[in-house]
Order: C-alpha cells, then sequence, then structure tokens
C-alpha cells in the first residue's frame, strides 16, 4: 500500500531531506516539495566546516548533493499545527500539507554562563568568524570537548599555526565516536601536533581579560586567544514546543520515523528524520543519532515508506567517519563499550591500522585508521585478503 | 541508464563502493575511486545501484552517453 502525499512540507534543507526528495522522485513521486530554511546559506555540506574550509579562503559553497530544481523558502518555522499538517513561519504566512517532514538538525549546545565571545562551529556563520578571528591573528586557541569536532578542530587550527588546547570532562578524546576505545591512541595523535590536552577536567570558569581569554579547569588557569565551545549539540526544537509533538530529546518517533504525540499516539502525516529524530529502538528506549549516513538512510526509508514497500535501509550497520590529524577514521557498526579491541592489521610507515572488536564476524564492529581498503572490505564480511 | 563516473571532487576514499561492488569499482591506497574502464554501463546491477545509494558523498554519479563522450573530449583537451 502506498501512502503517496501530494504535497510534503519539509523543515529544514538538510542531508536527510536531499535523500528523502532524490529517493522519492526515483521512484516516481510526481509530487510538490515545500522545503523551509532559515539559514541562508542552506543547503551546504556540514563535515568540511572544521576541515577544509578553514583551511581555506573560499566561501560556503551549496551542496552539489541538493537536488535539481527544489528551491528552498528562506524563512523560519515558528510553530506546527500536527492535525492540520500545518507549518506556521515567521514571515510569508504557514504552508499546509499532506504530510509534514521535520529535518531541523540539532545546534551547538551552549556551556552554562558561557560569554559572549566564546566561538562554537554547527553552521556556515560559525565557520565564518572563526576562520575570520584565526585570519586576524589569533595564535592560540582553547577548544572545550574533545568529541569529533573539537578534535577535527584541533587538528585543523594546529595545521594552521595555532597553539591548540583541548579540555573536556571525559576521560579521552572522541570517547562517544569510539565508546571509550583508542583513547590512548587519540590522544598521541594529538600530542604528535603539539596539540595539548587536558582529560578527566571540569571547566569552571571562562572569563575574558584585556585581549585574551582564561579558561579555568580543575583549578588550572589555561590563557588563549580564542576559546571555542565544542560540547555536543542539542535537537533543534524548540519551534516546536507548543505542538503537542513529544519531544523529550528530540522529536520522539517510531523505528521508522512516524512523530509521536505527548498521549502517545502517532501524529498522523508527521514525520521526523535525521539528528533531530529520536527513534524508538527494540528495548523500547528513545534513540537519537548524529550521524550523516544515519540522516541519509532515514531520509530514504521514508521515501520508500511513501512509495509503499518495505525498506531495508534501516536494517544497515551504523557507519561513521572523522578526519583527523592526517588520518581517515571510519567506524563499522555499534561499538561495545565492553570487550577488548583487536588489532588485525597494521602498516605503520602510513599510520594505518583495523580494529575489530566481537568475535563473531557477522555482529564484529571494526574501526579503520588510513585503512579504507582493509576496513571496507573486513566491514563488509569479505577476507582481508587481496 | 547513463554511464558512471565517479566525481573525484566529492569522492573522500570512503571505499564503500569498491567493497560493495568490486567489479565495477576500483579505489587507491587512499580509498578514493573510480569506475573500472568498461564498466561504465552496469549502472543496472543491483550491487551498483546499492553502492550508489551507500556513498555518504554522493560521489557516484550517472551522465548520458553523448554528454559522457563530450566530457572526455573536454578532458583530453585541457
Amino acid at each position: 500500500m502506498t501512502h503517496l502525499p501530494d504535497r510534503v512540507a519539509i523543515i529544514g534543507a538538510s542531508v536527510a531531506s536531499a535523500m528523502l526528495i532524490e529517493r522519492s522522485r526515483e521512484l516516481g513521486f510526481a509530487g510538490e516539495f515545500i522545503v523551509i530554511d532559515s539559514d541562508p546559506n542552506a543547503p551546504y555540506d556540514r563535515p568540511p566546516l572544521s576541515k577544509q574550509f578553514l583551511l581555506g579562503t573560499g566561501s560556503v559553497e551549496p551542496a552539489e548533493w541538493w537536488p535539481e530544481a527544489t528551491p528552498i523558502l528562506n524563512a523560519k518555522a515558528i510553530g506546527l499545527l500536527p492535525d492540520k499538517r500545518t507549518v506556521l513561519l515567521d514571515k510569508l504566512g504557514e504552508v499546509a500539507a499532506d504530510a509534514v517532514v521535520i529535518a531541523s538538525g540539532a545546534g551547538s549546545i551552549r556551556l552554562p554562563k558561557e560569554p559572549a565571545g566564546v566561538l562554537s562551529l554547527r553552521t556556515a556563520e560559525d565557520a565564518l568568524a572563526l576562520r575570520n578571528a584565526v585570519d586576524a591573528g589569533a595564535a592560540s586557541a582553547i577548544i572545550i570537548g574533545a568529541g569529533t569536532i573539537g578534535a577535527e578542530l584541533a587538528s585543523t587550527l594546529a595545521q594552521r599555526g595555532l597553539a591548540v588546547t583541548v579540555v573536556d570532562l571525559a576521560p579521552q578524546p572522541m570517547q562517544r565516536f569510539f565508546s571509550g576505545h583508542l583513547g590512548e591512541e587519540a590522544k598521541a595523535w594529538m600530542h604528535s601536533a603539539g596539540v595539548v590536552t587536558h582529560f578527566g577536567v571540569a571547566v569552571e570558569s571562562i572569563q575574558k581579560t584585556d585581549a585574551a581569554w582564561t579558561v579555568q579547569v580543575s583549578g588550572l588557569d589555561l590563557h588563549a586567544d580564542l576559546v571555542i565551545s565544542a560540547v555536543g549539540a542539542r535537537p533543534n526544537t524548540e519551534w516546536l514546543t507548543y505542538s503537542d509533538l513529544d519531544i523529550s530529546n528530540g522529536v520522539r518517533c517510531t523505528a521508522d520515523g512516524k512523530a509521536l504525540l505527548t498521549s502517545g499516539e502517532i501524529a498522523d502525516g508527521i514525520f521526523a528524520i535525521g539528528d533531530v529524530s529520536a527513534r524508538q529502538a527494540e528495548d523500547g528506549t528513545f534513540r537519537r543519532f548524529e550521524s550523516w549516513t544515519q540522516a541519509q538512510r532515514h531520509g530514504a526509508a521514508l521515501a520508500e515508506y511513501f512509495a509503499g514497500f518495505e525498506s531495508m535501509e534501516l536494517e544497515q550497520a551504523p557507519y561513521g567517519w572523522t578526519e583527523q590529524f592526517g588520518r581517515k577514521v571510519q567506524v563499522h557498526g555499534m561499538l561495545p563499550p565492553e570487550g577488548e579491541l583487536v588489532q588485525v592489521y597494521a602498516a605503520e610507515e602510513r599510520n594505518a591500522a583495523l580494529y575489530r572488536i566481537g568475535s563473531a564476524e557477522e555482529e564484529a564492529a571494526w574501526i579503520g585508521v588510513n585503512a579504507p581498503r582493509q576496513f571496507s572490505r573486513a566491514s563488509m564480511g569479505m577476507s582481508l585478503l587481496s | 541508464m547513463g554511464e558512471l563516473w565517479v566525481d573525484g571532487g566529492r569522492c573522500q576514499g570512503h571505499a564503500r563502493c569498491w567493497a560493495l561492488a568490486p567489479e565495477t569499482f576500483e579505489i587507491d591506497e587512499e580509498g578514493y575511486a573510480h569506475v573500472i574502464p568498461g564498466r561504465e554501463n552496469s549502472g543496472d546491477e543491483p550491487n551498483v545501484r546499492k553502492a550508489i545509494r551507500n556513498c555518504p558523498e554522493r560521489a557516484i554519479l550517472e551522465r548520458e552517453s553523448t554528454e559522457a563522450g563530450e566530457k572526455a573530449a573536454e578532458v583530453s583537451a585541457s
């Protein structure tokens, strides 16, 4: 049975919504998509913002993956009437549709009492402000948070010649991305580039004194020209506050992306995809994935649902990657926090390694470092030979 | 169905296409992919469709054969 709407309103010109549109058209959808995004630079690619963009001089380019002939309405969604499937906008009135797809993504978490002038990185505008500060001659930076974005920024800013200090409450870099594994290795990558690290420390205060900043962590005073907050992201759901959708931590959804009301019932014709959606797992809990690949799969799976066939998109193992300190790091599967990581391949001359965790080959999770060939074959369940 | 090609500007070396459809894609040591010569018309094969959809960078593209010829001519002329 198909569930084909004629008119679909999408909030957010994201990688998830691009995939929804592209896959829908591939499956013969002839209806209308109305895409709404308040970011004047949308659509653009976020992964390069912490890397190539900060090293370069150009402007933020429109994303090449944005589907052709799909205009974006530059307006801010400020409310949703689920029973009328109507999105309220700050300007240009409102948009009524047969289906509403929430793809509003996530935004930077700001620290409590964070003073003005602390930088962060989520949008093109954030990245430009950071690059301008570096271009203006900043010689040092303190990065608060060593997740993938904080670690990538440390790498890029060190490459640009800044003295970089990274602080995190967690005991290691990319604690969540690696599920607690490879901590010593990831610290060594930072140290080899001259990055100073303080792990397991809490930020006590952030103050601007004269031209420089002072960040106090666990009794230690750190000084730098720039302070960058990279402590994580929270779902962009403020605009849904009065919608009656369940937005406990992201838009709560069924496993296939149907949004839930606070009553627990499905909000007919309302869906959520990408970072903003909290999908119900088999154990009943709701989980958000901040993942580029998962966002694409959400979009493709919803297109397939509209077209009326059983989607296999969400059956695939998670995949994520980061690039930093001259290393391309790839992760396949859910890394269990417990268990031993086994190194199954190494080529020291190019800092390459492949690690496996889990013994049953089919359920094994893999981490590849500068080893795309070995990683790809292993994660597809193939022999490492050839 | 047009001719397959990998946009080198988009490809970031994930190497997933090669793992899914090694009969159509080849990669270098850093994971950057290209279409094996002679396999440009394999875009209908299930493994290749899967590879196209699994490319995180949307770098595997298809173009009309005539356009492909023109582009190839442009490249060789430049």
